[in-house]
């Protein structure tokens, strides 16, 4: 008897292949002091998905609604107020010793919005490449460490990298530094890689580069990622999956064509049809919701969006939507969405 | 319809260690009830076309050229005529209205002596103008005797919009009046300045680098690159018809949400003003690169009516994609 539970479970472990990283019920509080008062700033509430290996994620939102924050509690930067974070099978929810810290850092790196403030101008650009090297002992000595700085630069599209590897960051241009902050993630061999916005400081010209030179390497070395951006062109172009957030919380998640193509939430539509885009003319015409989003101390109750949404309804002002699945991998959280309630789905 | 304001031959130099020509030989044209979008990347000159128009160049002066505003030269106008003009014919609307409008008046009072610094209109005549200009702009009237902060950023860009209204003006140049706004807000915006625009038929000179948002509400483009005009067409032209590589670049650097393709962007980054390439000023950074764009200036062109772009190739009549 003990055998054969032995073997299912070894069966099911196999059938079920655990996503690299799974966020549950994820929050975080904020306490922001307003003269004697503290008032609470519900920044991410609630918010639940999961990041297969080398998959990119997207999650697209307008400013505000706490997408950012969402990357810096993976990466540890800030503590969570609840919920789960696992990685790689381990949890990462409350506080963490350095040990910890340490491990979770060395697989899961950041690239950050601004290389005007993500690198330090009195370093040279090999210092900040062989720094992550030796603290989380990957390398020993210098010359190696060197060695792989010139390898990862080589790799970002520094060439030759022995013109680069001794400069300071002053002598780049922003596009360069970006590649040299996405150089310093990748230098660890990490599984996963958190981008905030990693092109919306750059020249528009630019961006395209960078976009390639991060999807080339997502495929080339079955990373996986997750971007946060404001700009849904560049999420479909960059993205597998997408996750649409809103004051706080998730509304819609699924693939990012189904998503583009088939958006279920209204919030998600209004998002579609307000983006100027190339192809299409589509910005002047259909509705405008009115009003902005929520104050994040003050949420209404409900679903978040009711106050703009064009199908509230009764129900949406009192109670908060579950996920309902609207296609394979697609869900939205919307009373208004009819699907199969089937499966819970993170 | 006719020319509101002609730019000829028009070039700016900021002054300092090194003096920086940031726009050189430019010429342009403003239609009377157009939006002419203006589009380029940081550093090419567009913000200081903004600052010249309305002759607000700060360490920087106009060393050549004119700029034909109704028949008057702006670039020789003294500042009395300037002040005359200012507001009550041209308007600016800035990219960031937090600090544009001052924290510590409430935004009546600054609408309000905005109407009075450049008109003789009695102080309760000119508060009600200001309450019948939020309205316009669909901002509660009862928000004039708010203070900035109190207002979120989408309606603080509405009353920056609602002041450039204030004197109605024939020209509103907006630099980057939506960029940092999220796109729901961007949509109400610019489909207010669009209804307003069909409403009292003022001109726009809207300065972007956003070229999707540019193609979605502009009637005709125009392109700069480091400090020179490279093309300039309708709408339909620029879209469809592109004829200077940057502007086909440009138009690759912009992924589409709704079809999937891939996008090579431009190599290269633009180069720093203090040392602008010779000759064909994208040179260093374009494909179809010859002997001749690395020494001379390229002329214009004139592809119709509308469409005229500065490039070799074109002079040469090689017709290239």
């Amino acid at each position: 008897m003990r055998r054969i539970v032995i073997c299912l479970r070894k069966v099911l472990r196999v059938a079920e292949t655990p996503a690299l990283l799974e966020v549950e019920h994820l929050q975080k509080t904020f306490e922001v002091r307003a003269g004697l008062r503290t008032r609470k700033l519900h920044a991410v509430t609630d918010v639940s998905f999961t990041v297969s290996d080398g998959r990119a994620t997207v999650i697209v939102g307008e400013s505000g609604c706490g997408k950012s924050t969402v990357v810096r509690l993976i990466a540890r930067l800030l503590t969570p107020t609840g919920g789960t974070i696992r990685f790689g099978g381990s949890s990462y929810g409350g506080r963490l010793r350095r040990r910890e810290l340490l491990r979770l850092r060395s697989e899961v790196q950041m690239i950050f919005q601004d290389p005007f403030g993500s690198l330090n101008s009195s370093h040279s650009i090999g210092y900040h490449l062989s720094r992550p090297l030796f603290n989380y002992r990957k390398c020993r000595t210098a010359s190696e460490a060197r060695e792989r700085a010139l390898q990862t630069l080589e790799s970002v599209g520094l060439t030759p990298a022995g013109d680069y590897i001794d400069k300071y960051p002053h002598e780049l241009s922003g596009g360069q530094r970006q590649r040299v902050v996405i150089a310093r993630a990748l230098i660890v061999e990490p599984k996963l890689i958190l981008a905030d916005e990693p092109t919306s400081m750059l020249d528009v010209s630019i961006r395209m580069d960078i976009l390639n030179l991060m999807r080339k390497l997502q495929r080339e070395r079955g990373l996986a990622f997750l971007f946060i951006t404001h700009d849904l062109a560049s999420a479909r172009y960059i993205g597998d999956d997408l996750l649409v957030m809103y004051a706080g919380e998730l509304v819609e998640g699924g693939p990012v064509d189904d998503v583009v193509s088939a958006p279920a939430h209204p919030y998600t539509q209004l998002l579609l049809s307000a983006v100027p885009d190339v192809e299409r003319n589509t910005m002047l015409e259909g509705e405008t919701a009115p009003g902005e989003p929520p104050n994040l101390s003050q949420l209404p109750p409900g679903c978040r969006f009711h106050p703009r949404c064009p199908l509230a309804m009764d129900v949406c002002r009192k109670e908060a939507p579950k996920r309902v699945q609207v296609g394979e991998n697609h869900w939205a959280a919307c009373h208004a969405v009819q699907g199969n309630p089937g499966p819970k789905v993170i | 319809m006719s020319v509101l304001c002609e730019i000829c031959d028009l070039s700016v130099t900021y002054f300092g260690d090194v003096d920086v020509k940031v726009i050189e030989g430019l010429n342009m044209t403003i239609e009377e009830g157009e939006i002419l979008g203006l589009a380029g990347e940081s550093g090419c000159g567009k913000s200081t076309l903004a600052m010249a128009l309305t002759r607000l160049l700060e360490n920087g002066e106009i060393s050549g050229g004119r700029i034909l505003f109704q028949g008057q030269d702006l670039v020789r106008a003294s500042e009395e005529e300037l002040r005359k003009i200012r507001w009550s014919r041209i308007s600016l609307v800035t990219q960031s209205a937090m600090s544009s409008l001052n924290p510590v008046l409430t935004i009546g009072e600054q609408i309000v002596d905005a109407i009075q610094a450049h008109t003789n209109t009695k102080t309760r005549e000119a508060w009600k103008r200001a309450e019948e200009l939020l309205s316009i702009v669909e901002v509660d009237p009862g928000r004039v005797h708010s203070f900035p902060h109190e207002l979120s950023g989408g309606m603080r860009q509405r009353v920056m919009i609602a002041m450039a209204l204030a004197l109605q003006p024939d020209l509103i140049v907006m630099d980057e009046p939506t960029t940092a706004l999220d796109v729901v807000v961007q949509k109400q915006v610019i489909r207010k300045i669009k209804e307003l625009q069909a409403k009292f038929g003022f001109s726009v000179l809207f300065i972007t680098h956003d070229m999707s948002l540019l193609l979605s509400i502009a009637d005709r483009i125009a392109i700069m690159y480091a400090g020179r005009l490279v093309e300039i067409g309708t709408c339909q032209e620029i879209r469809t018809a592109p004829r200077h590589p940057y502007t086909r670049g440009l138009l690759n650097s912009f992924p589409s949400v709704f079809e999937r393709r891939e996008l090579t962007g431009i190599g290269g980054s633009p180069p720093s003003m203090l040392a602008p390439p010779n000759g064909c000023r994208f040179h260093e950074r374009c494909t179809l690169v010859t002997e001749r764009c690395r020494t001379e200036v390229p002329r214009v062109t004139n592809l119709s009516a509308t469409h005229a772009a500065h490039c070799h190739l074109l002079e040469e009549g090689v017709t290239s994609g």
